[in-house]
């Protein structure tokens, strides 16, 4: 896949020293990169601690490496999050996720009736269990795709799959969700 | 269209990414097809559930600080760009006074 032309330069920019290049670069992927982590590790300060040993080390790498990372910055940092994820998971020994994942906590004052909010929690907690559930490549494709609208070419690379592949695995991943799902809300109480 | 044809379009349609011919054919479909129409539904509603509880994670801004201040002291080769040399010359306006 060819890296997108802005991206390619602002890599550029940052090889030969632009400080705002780092920076748009860091910006165009912090929440994403932050996102992919949360759903792949069991807790925030997990997350951050990957995300941001990913961006070091894909820095480095566009640093180092001739052209651009291939395929692109996001594909190669996504991926670098995937594998410290596992890597912490492997330390831990534990599990993905747990049910008290960020943003659960933050209510908004003007927000939903406390019954409709007893029923989000209900329904989170059910689709965190269920993705839990799920095998890593599993979680990840729906993460990428569904939850960070990374296109099925780029999720591939992260994969290490093509891109028909990704799509195929989407579509599983995303059908063993809605079982689970299912399942997990039929068991609440 | 066959169930066996829908099954290869199905994740497709649930994203939107088939062209509008194909689309008309499987919407045809799953006007006639219960099992299929339920697949495609509870799809859409995984889908959506799933951006709507779980989509959005914010980087703090004290994650982006310290994220960042990594970054610059792993990279002192970065700094700001320099401001090219302005010559005054160039905005003055060709009149006379």
């Amino acid at each position: 896949m060819t890296p997108d032309p802005y991206e390619a330069r602002l890599v550029a920019r940052f090889r030969d020293g632009d400080v705002r290049a780092l920076e748009t670069l860091f910006d165009r992927y912090a929440d994403r990169a932050l996102g992919l982590a949360v759903r792949l590790t069991e807790t925030r300060e997990d997350a951050e601690e990957v995300a941001q040993e990913a961006f070091v080390r894909a820095f480095r790498h566009a640093r180092t490496l001739e052209g651009t990372p291939t395929g692109g910055f996001g594909p190669w940092l996504f991926a670098i999050v995937r594998n410290l994820a596992a890597d912490k998971r492997r330390q831990l020994r534990l599990p993905t996720l747990s049910l008290s994942a960020p943003g659960a906590e933050h209510l908004a004052e003007d927000g939903p009736t406390p019954a409709e909010e007893v029923l989000r929690r209900a329904e989170r907690a059910a689709l965190l269990s269920a993705l839990d559930g799920l095998p890593e490549e599993w979680k990840t494709v729906l993460t990428l795709c569904d939850l960070l609208d990374v296109p099925h070419a780029e999720a591939a690379q992260v994969l290490g799959r093509s891109p028909a592949a990704a799509k195929s695995l989407h579509y599983r991943a995303r059908r063993a969700l809605r079982d689970a799902y299912a399942q997990t809300w039929g068991e609440e109480p | 269209m066959t169930c066996h044809e829908m099954r290869d379009l199905m994740g497709p349609y649930v994203d939107d990414d088939l062209p509008i011919e194909t689309r008309r054919r499987v919407e045809a479909h799953l006007l006639v097809c219960r099992d299929c129409a339920w697949e495609s539904q509870t799809l859409h509603i995984a889908r959506q559930h799933l951006r709507e509880n779980l989509g959005e994670v914010v980087a703090s801004d004290a994650f982006r600080a310290r994220t960042l201040g990594r970054l610059l002291s792993d990279n002192p080769h970065v700094s700001e760009p320099e401001a090219p040399a302005v010559d005054p010359a160039q905005y003055r306006l060709p009149i006379r006074m």
